[in-house]
């Protein structure tokens, strides 16, 4: 079964895993009351458990710099989504940064294990990830960050301009790993992971429970 | 014994349950076996020294030695007990089997879970429990431990006895393996076909090989696992006795893991988990079969080293080859020292147009005089931790007189592995035998001598 949002990102916070600052939302006053007081630019989500690619049915909106632009936005996912059952509306700070792919998964013969990568909207084409079984030591997750073409993000140079620090992401994985140990999770799929200098956050949760 | 799989591996008796008159039976190859070494004629195959009892309620004298109707027949102890009847005689069989406190039996009978009758399986692994007697199989090829002369499957005939134990989930897989092993001239110290592992599985032989003094690398081909915790339990266990696993996966793919399912009844786990797995043990992997034996052969006579190694050729073009492998494969071909390329100048034992540089190319009329030259001063640079010597066939080029030379070398500086690329077929073939018979790993493709480089270096 498929967690909301709210039951997601409780999840992350139990295990004290990192995401930008959110409020989710019931309605269009809902939307722009709260986004008082964030840090604009700021994306605007349409979130449905029937819908897994959110990104390509429209129902994401990135780089909103101000309130206007919020209020058209809802509009136009509130058309789009008008077919779909929501479980809500929700606003989240912009991040930036590296993006990863860190999941879970359950393997019928190894049991819990991390999964990590390159993330992005081309992470499931391009296939760049790596596994450990869980539970994960701090040298199993350093070598993960080092078995992929991720791994380039965290060399001085970086790619693109771009570069992450290793401490936050194999932080992240260190708490992926205790979480799929204690939590009845069939898999969970966070993707992008974004990281930069300071830290790392978990943009976009997606969490099966167990049935 | 300190382990139950030893009753395995080192019986004093065996009786071959289903033993047959008929050549074209299951139960005559494994009786031959045992009595001859082989069924095949090999120099390695040498008859069983301990007490072997054929077991047939139908026959007298199979191969000239006396049958017994039930293994509760057979006057002395049985250790070992080889079963080959039809699966719905497996059952009694066992029961009689407990009855006589045989040690270990091989289930070479199909037709168990791996065709949908798991509760067959299952009433029988219960029935052995009841008298601790430990089941390898069913749907098992069986075993062969060369140094102990014991052919207890129906592969074709033993191979030369070796450090390196081979462990398979394919049984008819690991029989091709011992006609390949007789050609190359691999040596083995254990081949185990695990069959179903209703009983006995991949975790506990790990164990068993990591603490066999026989055994200094272990070999696997496996499609799943049941238990995935206890196989990597059993692989850190093998990295803490220091002996080097190297692991060939099948089913990696979805079609691949359909054809597992069907073969040995086990689940499939995803090949990155599988992958993950083995790195997170420190175990190798290998992508095909000719690497998974060229790799552990390479392990079993060579000590693992820094990953600092030098190239050796009389042909630029297997040099660049070597240099992209290298380059890939992460194995690391060090900067020649000035001090190195002073010295073979001033040799005067190189032609003027030597590389100067890794690979060293010492040109394609090169002697076993010239290589000498270059491998002395190689072998001494405290820089250099391995060598890969790749040799091209010209009309000057002395294939055995460089065998000869790589295998002094390999005495003389036993810590620095010598890996050998003699490229070449017919005329190269003594050389080649040579290499492997003398401990110098003999690679026929350069990409292989790669992979073995980087299988046997230490760290980056």
């Amino acid at each position: 079964m498929l967690l909301d949002v709210r039951e997601s990102l409780h999840l992350l916070e139990r295990y004290g895993l990192a995401y930008p600052k959110t409020k989710v939302c019931v309605s269009r006053a809902d939307v722009l009351e709260n986004a008082y007081g964030m840090r604009f630019p700021v994306v605007l989500k349409a979130s449905s458990r029937e819908q897994s690619h959110k990104t390509e049915k429209g129902l994401v909106q990135l780089g909103i710099r101000d309130l206007d632009e919020l209020a058209h936005a809802f509009d136009r996912l509130a058309y789009k989504s008008r077919h779909f059952t929501l479980d809500a509306f929700v606003v989240q700070e912009q991040a930036h940064g590296a993006e990863f792919l860190v999941g879970g998964l359950r393997d019928p013969s190894f049991g819990p294990s991390v999964l990590f990568g390159l993330g992005g909207i081309y992470a499931e084409l391009l296939e760049e990830t790596a596994v450990r079984v869980c539970p994960l030591q701090k040298l199993d997750a350093e070598a993960l960050l080092e078995q992929t073409k991720a791994r380039v993000f965290f060399q001085p140079d970086g790619f693109r301009g771009k570069t992450a620090a290793a401490e936050p992401v194999l932080d992240v994985l260190l708490k992926v790993s205790a979480l799929m140990e204690k939590e009845p999770v069939q898999s969970l799929d966070f993707n992008p992971v974004m990281a930069d200098e300071e830290k790392a956050v978990v943009v976009d949760p997606r969490v099966v429970m167990q049935a | 014994m300190t382990s139950s799989l030893s009753w395995f591996f080192s019986p004093r008796s065996v009786a071959v349950i289903g033993a047959s008159r008929d050549p074209a039976k299951v139960g005559h190859g494994v009786l031959k076996n045992l009595l001859s070494g082989g069924v095949f004629y090999a120099r390695s195959a040498k008859p069983f020294s301990g007490k072997v009892y054929p077991i047939n309620p139908a026959a007298k004298k199979i191969l000239g030695k006396v049958c017994y109707a039930s293994v509760l027949d057979v006057p002395g102890p049985v250790d070992l007990a080889v079963v080959c009847v039809p699966a719905a005689a497996v059952l009694d069989v066992v029961r009689q089997c407990v009855q006589k406190k045989v040690k270990s039996c091989v289930l070479i009978s199909a037709g168990f879970s791996e065709t949908g009758k798991g509760d067959l399986q299952q009433g029988i692994l219960a029935e052995a429990k009841k008298g601790g007697l430990r089941i390898l199989g069913p749907n098992s090829l069986g075993l062969i431990r060369p140094a102990a002369r014991l052919n207890a499957s129906f592969g074709l005939t033993t191979p030369r006895p070796g450090s390196v134990a081979f462990i398979s989930q394919s049984g008819a897989l690991a029989d091709s393996v011992i006609d390949w092993a007789l050609e190359e001239d691999y040596a083995f110290s254990a081949m185990v076909s695990v069959g179903n592992q209703a009983d006995v599985g991949f975790a506990e032989l790990i164990r068993f090989f990591a603490d066999d003094p026989q055994t200094n690398v272990i070999s696997l081909y496996v499609e799943g696992l049941s238990d995935g915790r206890a196989f990597m339990d059993a692989l850190r266990h093998a990295a803490k006795k220091k002996k080097p696993v190297v692991v060939l996966h099948g089913g990696k793919t979805r079609t691949g893991q359909l054809a597992a399912s069907t073969h040995t009844a086990s689940l499939a786990s995803s090949a990155a988990v599988f992958e993950g797995a083995l790195r997170q043990c420190g175990a190798r992997t290998a992508d095909t079969l000719t690497d998974l034996f060229a790799i552990s052969s390479a392990l079993s006579c060579c000590r693992p080293c820094a990953n600092r190694w030098a190239v050796l050729t009389n042909a630029g073009g297997v040099g660049v080859l070597l240099s992209d492998y290298a380059d890939r494969y992460g194995v690391q071909l060090l900067e020649l020292p000035e001090s190195l390329v002073q010295t073979l100048d001033d040799s005067g034992r190189l032609p003027s147009t030597w590389s100067r540089r890794n690979p060293l190319d010492i040109i394609g009329d090169a002697t076993a005089e010239r290589y000498e030259a270059a491998l002395e001063a190689l072998l001494k640079d405290p820089s250099i931790a391995g060598l890969i010597v790749a040799q091209t066939l010209q009309t000057m080029t002395e294939p055995v007189k460089n065998a000869k030379l790589l295998v002094a070398c390999k005495k003389r500086f036993p810590k620095k592995p010598i890996l050998a690329v003699f490229l070449g077929g017919k005329y190269s073939h003594d050389a080649m035998r040579f290499l492997n018979r003398h401990g110098v790993p003999q690679f026929n493709e350069p990409l292989q001598a790669v992979k073995a480089a980087r299988a046997l270096s230490t760290s980056d």
